[in-house]
């Protein structure tokens, strides 16, 4: 009984200090900003290049090649204003299609195309059944199966 | 003597235990009606589902600061440690909700996002939110006196409730990945039922947890006060040895 | 997506078992305060 509150004590202190520690360590002011846009990205020129950076925006409708065999992954990115050209050697999650929000973490390349190691899908704050005689299952498929 | 402390403030009285079936059989049936009832999402299909677990989870968490935050300021103005006991009792639960945001949403984030977890502001400020609840938690058992412990964690709980705020925020104030919070314009009708029957639902089950766990408590500490008090009064046996 | 059932699966299964892990939790909390309750008329 004693024992166990101990040990319950301990635990506490161990994700106390080490959550803390991690949040430190992880950089929290970093992220207040999480992702630049286009724009902003534009706006940093030469000086953004080869610097590791969060980018977020719209994949662009009709700018998106995969190469499965590659693992080649290519689209354009837009805030509205600017557009990036992302290149990435990623398979797209189930969620990625045109006209999806898409933040990509990664660097800004001399030729002006970002280079993602990774890639991550924003969803709105919408949730909709699909219209009649649109499956959700053939939208996930239907970027793959565009692609040849 | 046992039977009329039972009597007197028991620790599971009827209304008590029937309210806890009930918030159970209607946690189940929202559960179960969420599930069934809602139509895969355009976007992300059946994932929508999750939906019904993780947003009352974050909701309770968020719920909990507040309800410790008020029986804080009720202790400070009051001064009865009954109002100690109950913001002690909300932060027990509360820090199980925290958890369980915290795990579902990562959980959630896999298929949707793409990522585990990931630092943005709306994710950290909830495992801060988290911290906080652990925090409290460490420090009560860490205080032997009881009425510093009462005043330290209401301290604690002001800046926890300030930080709840912070997290609900903050999918408003800064660019995150987590989307921002839904409303029902934003919620297809098919949704929203299922959506708000489960919210009620958590509430009964965060208020019956809350309850019984306070009365657990309060009649801890009333025995331990008096066994207490009695070690301490010099009694009969003794001044005759 | 099949797999997209193992993570509602997961989900759910996190969040019952934090509701029933603190009810059972809240019970040996109530099994230890009779047993406290009994001492007490024991001494």
């Amino acid at each position: 009984m004693k024992g166990s509150k101990k040990l319950g004590l301990l635990a506490g202190l161990i994700i106390l200090l080490g959550g803390f520690g991690y949040l430190v360590y992880g950089g929290i002011g970093n992220n207040l900003v999480y992702f630049l846009t286009p724009t902003e990205l534009e706006a940093k020129g030469a000086s953004a290049i080869g610097a590791p950076v969060r980018l977020g925006g719209q994949v662009v409708p009709g700018s998106v090649t995969w190469n499965a065999a590659a693992l080649d992954l290519r689209f354009r990115m837009t805030d509205g204003k600017n557009v990036v050209e992302v290149h990435a050697q990623k398979a797209p999650p189930q969620m990625f299609r045109e006209g999806m929000g898409v933040v990509v973490e990664g660097k800004m390349q001399k030729n002006g195309v970002f280079d993602a190691s990774s890639l991550m899908v924003k969803h709105s704050n919408e949730y909709r059944p699909p219209t009649k005689g649109h499956r959700p299952e053939e939208m996930y498929r239907s970027l793959v199966r565009d692609q040849k | 003597m046992n039977a009329s402390i039972e009597r007197d403030y028991p620790l599971t009285p009827r209304w008590l235990t029937l309210f806890g079936w009930g918030a159970l059989a209607f946690l189940l049936l929202s559960q179960v009606l969420g599930v069934l009832t809602s139509p895969p999402d355009r976007d992300m299909g059946d994932l929508q589902k999750i939906m019904y677990v993780h947003v009352p989870s974050a909701f309770m968490s968020l719920i909990g600061y507040a309800v410790i935050f008020v029986f804080g300021i009720l202790y400070l103005v009051k001064r009865d440690l009954r109002y100690d006991l109950l913001a002690a009792s909300a932060a027990q639960v509360g820090a199980v909700f925290a958890a369980a945001t915290l795990v579902t949403g990562s959980i959630w984030a896999r298929p949707t996002w793409n990522v585990w977890w990931t630092w943005d502001a709306r994710l950290t400020s909830m495992a801060v939110l988290f911290l906080m609840y652990v925090g409290y938690l460490v420090l009560r058992a860490f205080t032997e006196d009881e009425i510093r412990r009462a005043r330290w964690s209401a301290a604690i709980a002001g800046l926890g409730f300030i930080n709840s705020g912070i997290v609900y925020m903050s999918v408003k104030w800064w660019r995150t990945i987590h989307q921002m919070q839904s409303t029902p314009g934003t919620i297809d009708p098919a949704y929203v039922r299922g959506f708000r029957m489960n919210i009620i639902a958590f509430l009964f089950v965060f208020a019956y947890f809350v309850i019984s766990r306070y009365r657990v408590a309060r009649v801890v500490r009333d025995v331990e006060a008096r066994i207490e008090e009695r070690a301490l009064a010099p009694n009969a046996e003794n001044v005759h040895a | 997506m099949p797999e997209n059932w193992l993570y509602i699966a997961a989900a759910y299964g996190v969040v019952w078992s934090a509701i029933i892990g603190y009810r059972l939790f809240l019970g040996a909390r109530r099994r230890e305060a009779r047993e406290l309750v009994r001492k007490e008329v024991e001494l």
